[in-house]
């Protein structure tokens, strides 16, 4: 199965580390992101070095970070609607700075790529998409700051 | 994002090159609040992310205590109180630029307290964890570890009758302002009296009251 962004994923191929990771999982799973609804779609799902922005690190360490397999990712929440006003509170100067005006409920489906799990636990997953990934969005749910 | 007003700093990038990171208290895509340490001196930092533009990435950096920080992972108080209890209500605002494998700190200034704009400020109902992929223990079992080590280290400053130094360690743990450094000290004096008998109490009283009102 060929991955969105195959070109940057290759790169993180050798004989020892394969990418994306093995242990990542294909799954039925609504997960969050942040989006900005001003923008195209194909802008929402976007891994952080192809975003344009300088990378945002403090250390050298951050950025080698950056600049592997699971930099190449696409983030999303498993936030419980709960706790989503207070996530947004803790990320507000990111919210604006990017300007997300929503977070979007995403379906992922088996047949959308693949993501690790043991992240779950933290709330936070990294996904690396199929190249023929159908984003199904769910439900908008909008950021009044 | 605007440029950076070039208020006068004496600290240069070569001051925060020397800091080591401890962790990233909140991370998403990349640090957003980080917490650093000078192994040296055991004073703590915390590096906050407030915007960027096509080539930079502006942090707020200013020193912390051991127990604000505490409080602050314990949940027992917000976000914004922690960042405005910064020692000596000093902040640093840094342009950094990530190019070729090197951290370039392209501009720095430092502005006070008064000086922080409401936008750089956080939201009031922010608080740690500020998201749940930042695990907890690592900070936790750093401050464990600081603690114990700094404990050790203060004894040996004691013990070799370096009381400025001692001073110096012992203020990285709590401060408030100046007044309750005063208060701290002075009764640290007393202690000490007590545990080291061949002090001369009266002359490294005022000498150590001289040194943290300079």
């Amino acid at each position: 199965m060929e991955y969105l962004h195959e070109n940057h994923l290759a790169r993180f191929r050798d004989n020892v580390r394969n990418c994306p990771p093995t242990d990542y999982q294909s799954y039925e799973k609504i997960l969050l992101r942040f989006i900005n609804q001003d923008s195209s779609q194909d802008q929402w799902f976007l891994p952080v070095p192809l975003e344009g922005s300088p990378p945002r690190v403090n250390t050298l360490s951050d950025a080698d970070r950056l600049n592997t397999c699971e930099g190449f990712s696409v983030s999303f929440n498993n936030t419980g609607s709960g706790q989503l006003n207070s996530f947004i509170a803790t990320k507000a100067r990111l919210i604006r700075q990017k300007k997300w005006t929503a977070i979007g409920e995403v379906q992922i489906k088996p047949t959308d790529g693949v993501g690790e799990i043991k992240q779950m636990d933290y709330d936070h997953v990294n996904f690396h998409p199929f190249a023929d990934v159908d984003w199904g969005i769910m439900k908008i749910h909008n950021i009044n700051l | 994002m605007n440029a950076l007003a070039t208020n006068p700093t004496s600290v240069s990038d070569s001051f925060f090159k020397k800091l080591e990171k401890v962790a990233d208290l909140d991370y998403y895509e990349g640090p957003l609040v980080s917490l650093f340490f000078n192994p040296s001196s055991y004073r703590l930092y915390i590096y906050e992310w407030y915007d960027n533009d096509t080539s930079h990435n502006r942090w707020l950096i200013y020193e912390t205590s051991f127990t604000a920080l505490q409080s602050l992972i314990k949940d027992e108080i917000g976000h914004r109180d922690f960042l405005l209890s910064a020692r000596g209500h000093i902040y640093y605002l840094a342009d950094i630029r990530f190019t070729e494998s090197t951290l370039y700190y392209d501009k720095i200034a430092q502005i006070t307290k008064e000086e922080l704009p409401e936008a750089y400020l956080p939201h009031p109902d922010a608080r740690f964890p500020f998201f749940q992929n930042t695990p907890k223990d690592q900070p936790l079992v750093f401050l464990a570890t600081y603690e114990s080590n700094l404990q050790l280290e203060i004894e040996a400053k004691l013990k070799a009758h370096d009381l400025r130094q001692a001073a110096e360690l012992l203020m990285t743990l709590k401060y408030v302002d100046f007044a309750a450094y005063k208060n701290y000290f002075r009764l640290m004096i007393d202690l000490l009296s007590l545990l080291i008998k061949d002090i001369d109490n009266t002359g490294k009283e005022d000498q150590l009251l001289e040194a943290l009102s300079a």
